[in-house]
């Protein structure tokens, strides 16, 4: 079993390929379903049809859905990513007593029951801070919960990262600002973007917390729910469908940008 | 270059060292205080008092937790959700870790791509995902129209959907990846020299198993859980929605008090579940290593 | 198949649009006075906190078409967290929200709803009487909820597998239907059904040993109760495959199990007694657009809308016209089937509402669907 050479067991090979089946399999029946005529959005096959990706076109709701989830992603990301790259380096290069307990507190929102952060969220947003719901007090639910992942991406990238390299640009006259400017951002960078992929792919699936701090906008996972909720149409399978392909694509970049390594 | 010019470099780079906790930290602090701390405490200042319905009385109780904490049946409802998080992540370890070991075999850009595949399914719908597991094992489908078709069943059998067995296996299926990308990243730092060299010296591939390649991959294994049992712990779709109709766990029960508009018994439950994970956390942290998880 | 449907559809729309001009020539020019004023001066957008049943797309691009105001609409899911989200978020967060029958005076207790003036609204004589004397919805001459849909609900039975006709309430608690029945997850719903089987007087208020029985007859029921799915479509499909043979879901739980190619069901109303709602659009107080939302609800309860959405969710409305559109094609029998014809239904069914003990059915509930 634990082979040294690229000789891998048979078993492994057998078990790595049906990982692969167990993960794939309830995609392929989304995509297959998403072609099939049955309304039911289930078996029977009845034939093919292009009607649901009509659909899809037709429903302004599902539409201003997915727009919304883009707009909250794309609002959350950046924050999130920023916020949990200046705590990453100041977890990786400051020692301080109450790490262990700072650091514990930070990944907590993470872990929380989605739909228990987000009735506390919406107690305070709504009477204490007296704002409105709206598709941006949901994003502002988005950075608290997706900060600890850019948190651990960024710092994953750190801790391996050679001090030398600064301590080298200063030794040569570089001005502190400058060393981060020209040579640890540049270093750094591929884990902060993997980061910002990371808060981007939570964000959009991010569910309790949305129910509940998002105003009269609802995003993408909401639609779903209610779609779910109400019998799942073939319509929602399209949506699945082109998820997955636009998925593929935005994954071969992240792909690209994680080789740079 | 003389001793005393590098140290005269060197100094501002020490000031703006010990810069960094102040700036790093601030964002991340406020954020967390306004929009985590905060909606905490009102909870558990919400936890401790007397509210009945939208009437808060501002006399303290401890009976709101009580109410939890001394319900043999909720305790229970927690106990089965615990049980059931750990019955998943134990699952989800083992099917994940001869699969992560697999893939550091792979040749290295191979890696990448396999890997990139397995967390492929993350990108659809969280919710998609767990209703096309409803198109999978229902009544009329496709495992049943398999068995059916093949002649191995008669009639198609029911127990693979609206149980606890569905509610794992979907849980599996959901959280599977982040166990896979913990314990790559545990594995692919290994010494493979380490296992040959034991095995020169006559050791078996189940003690080369307990003895090496456990103990060093530990920390993945612990960051399995955290990704794993924590967030298991509170799943409130996938019981809902394959669950059938003893599925609840604890936070369906959370959310049913609040639907009862106890908002102080459902504040003191949120309270205990956030200092459960708080304390799974802690113990966990420095176990999994954390800052190495995502070295993909 | 789909095509003669389309068509039936399209006729019957037609025939409704024709009634309305009817209507509107008797109700003198009221009927157009409101989009007309709201073009001017009106500021949006409306925000609905409403069931997804509640409108239609047409409904809603016309609106936009007809006044530049958009709609928002967030699906509500129930009564009490409705209640718990819009007296937090109030006017500034929603305009209208959709409350289900004596959820409505509760709503109106606790301050979050506003009474509005209905007589000179379009349809407002086309409603039937028991709605234009609900006195729990009203406060003086003013309503405190736009009546929508009611419907007792049925309790559907597929008929491949239930030969025989029940004739009580008791037959949920035949073994031949284990793991056959599903109820919407609503707890106070679940428990309320279990207090007409064992005989409460008030199964929406039920006192603790009526409670204790109620509990034990979900107890005993349990083992027949395949799931507690969120909302009814969900019903529907389990109905339609077959994998449950019993369920409660509103009028026209048949046709709409038909449509999804399911099996011949029908419907039964035990006589021990049957739930039953209806709803309504409220006006939130202090909504921030009060004066678009009023347009709003003026603007969808025109004939044409109210015929299109009868025709998509079939089940009974407050209005009578696609009543009578049935009765004009010769469709008595359908409007029967449905109960669209017996509003007398409405004063005999046990309705939908908030007992003053929520909690102690909640726990009810959980006691048994937890253990």
């Amino acid at each position: 079993m634990f082979s040294t050479t690229r000789r891998i067991p048979l078993p492994l090979r057998l078990h790595g390929a049906a990982i692969y089946v167990f993960l794939y399999l309830p995609i392929a029946l989304m995509i297959f379903f998403s072609f099939n005529r049955s309304p039911l959005g289930t078996f029977p096959i009845t034939g093919y049809t292009l009607h649901w990706y009509q659909d899809l076109a037709e429903e302004d709701f599902l539409v201003s859905a997915f727009w919304n989830s883009v707009f909250v992603a794309a609002v959350a990301t950046p924050v999130a990513t920023l916020i949990g790259t200046l705590c990453a380096f100041g977890l990786v290069r400051a020692q301080f007593r109450l790490k262990p307990l700072f650091s514990s507190l930070i990944l907590l929102p993470m872990v929380v029951p989605g739909m228990l952060l987000g009735a506390a969220l919406l107690i305070v947003m709504v009477p204490i801070l007296g704002l409105t719901l709206s598709i941006w007090t949901a994003a502002a639910g988005h950075v608290v919960v997706t900060t600890p992942y850019a948190v651990l991406a960024v710092a994953t990238r750190l801790y391996g990262y050679d001090r030398r390299l600064d301590a080298a640009a200063a030794d040569l006259g570089a001005s502190p600002w400058r060393v981060l400017r020209y040579v640890t951002l540049p270093l750094v960078m591929p884990g902060i973007l993997a980061a910002a992929l990371i808060v981007f792919t939570v964000s959009l699936d991010t569910f309790g917390v949305t129910f509940f701090t998002i105003g009269t906008q609802g995003t993408l996972p909401m639609y779903i729910w209610a779609q779910v909720e109400n019998g799942v149409t073939p319509t929602v399978n399209a949506l699945g469908t082109l998820l997955i392909v636009g998925s593929v694509g935005i994954l071969g970049c992240a792909h690209l940008l994680l080789r740079r390594r | 270059m003389s001793v005393a010019q590098t140290a005269g470099y060197v100094a501002p780079r020490h000031r703006s060292r010990s810069r960094w906790p102040i700036y790093a930290f601030l964002p991340i602090t406020v954020m967390d205080f306004v929009l985590f701390v905060l909606p905490m405490l009102i909870m558990g200042i919400a936890s401790v008092l007397v509210i009945h319905e939208f009437h808060v009385e501002y006399r303290l109780t401890a009976n709101n937790y009580l109410f939890f904490l001394g319900s043999p049946l909720y305790l229970s409802i927690l106990g089965k959700s615990v049980l059931i998080a750990a019955v998943v992540t134990l699952a989800c370890l083992v099917i994940a870790f001869p699969f992560a070991y697999y893939l550091t075999l792979l040749p290295r850009h191979v890696q990448r791509i396999m890997l990139i595949l397995v967390i492929l399914p993350f990108w659809t719908s969280y919710l998609l995902r767990v209703y096309a597991w409803m198109t999978i094992l229902g009544e009329r489908g496709l495992i049943n129209r398999a068995l059916l078709g093949l002649g191995i069943l008669d009639e198609p059998v029911r127990f693979l959907l609206y149980n606890n067995y569905a509610v794992v296996l979907v849980s599996v299926y959901l959280y599977i990846p982040y166990c896979v990308l913990a314990l790559y990243t545990a594995i692919e730092r290994l010494d493979t020299s380490l296992f040959s060299a034991a095995m020169d010296l006559g050791a078996r591939p189940r003690q080369v198993f307990l003895h090496i390649m456990l103990p060093l991959t530990l920390p993945g294994v612990f960051a399995s859980f955290i990704f794993v049992f924590i967030p298991m712990v509170g799943e409130y779709v996938t019981p809902t929605l394959v669950g059938g109709a003893r599925g609840m766990m604890i936070v369906n029960i959370v959310v049913s008090q609040f639907q009862a508009l106890r908002f102080g018994i459902g504040s003191a439950m949120v309270f205990v579940i956030t200092a459960l994970a708080l304390c799974m956390v802690l113990a966990l942290r420095r176990m999994a290593r954390l800052e190495k998880v995502f070295g993909v | 198949m789909t095509s003669r449907h389309e068509w039936t559809r399209r006729h019957m729309l037609q025939r409704a649009a024709q009634a309305g001009i009817g209507g509107a020539a008797l109700s003198t020019a009221s009927r157009f006075a409101a989009p007309a004023q709201a073009a001017t001066n009106l500021q949006g957008p409306v925000n609905a906190f409403t069931w997804g049943g509640r409108i239609i797309p047409t409904e809603v691009a016309d609106f936009q078409k007809e006044t530049g105001i958009k709609l928002n609409f967030v699906g509500a899911s129930g009564n009490s967290e409705n209640l718990a989200k819009v007296k937090l978020g109030g006017g500034a967060q929603y305009d209208i929200v959709g409350v289900d029958a004596l959820w409505v005076p509760k709503f109106y207790q606790e301050g979050v709803i506003e009474v509005f003036d209905m007589a000179s609204w379009p349809q407002y004589n086309d409603m039937f009487d028991q709605f234009k004397n609900m006195s729990i919805w009203k406060v003086g001459d003013k309503f405190m909820a736009q009546p929508w849909a009611w419907s007792p609900l049925v309790l559907w039975y597929n008929t491949n597998h239930i030969k025989t006709p029940p004739t009580s309430i008791k037959f949920l608690w035949d073994p031949a239907l284990k793991q056959r029945i599903a109820l919407t997850r609503q707890q106070e719903d679940v428990i309320a059904w279990m207090g007409i089987a064992t005989g409460a007087k008030k199964p929406y208020d039920m006192t603790k040993e009526e409670l204790a029985n109620a509990k034990d007859g979900l107890k005993r029921l349990m083992p027949n109760i395949l799931k507690f799915p969120p909302q009814e479509e969900e019903l529907v499909k389990l109905m339609a495959d077959e994998t449950i043979w019993v369920t409660a879901l509103s009028a026209g739980g048949a046709l709409r199990i038909k449509d999804a190619g399911g099996p011949l069901c029908k419907g039964f109303l035990p006589p021990e007694g049957y739930i039953g709602y209806f709803d309504g659009d409220c006006l939130v107080k202090g909504a921030a657009h009060r004066d678009a939302a009023l347009a709003w609800m003026q603007h969808r309860v025109q004939a044409k809308y109210v015929m299109e959405n009868f025709l998509k969710y079939r089940r009974p409305l407050a209005y009578r016209g696609p009543l009578d559109v049935l009765k004009q094609e010769g469709k008595s029998d359908l409007a029967h089937e449905l109960f669209y014809d017996q509003p007398d239904l409405i004063a005999k069914m046990v309705v939908i509402g908030p007992p003053p003990n929520l909690g102690d059915y909640i726990d009810a509930f959980n006691e048994v669907a937890g253990s």
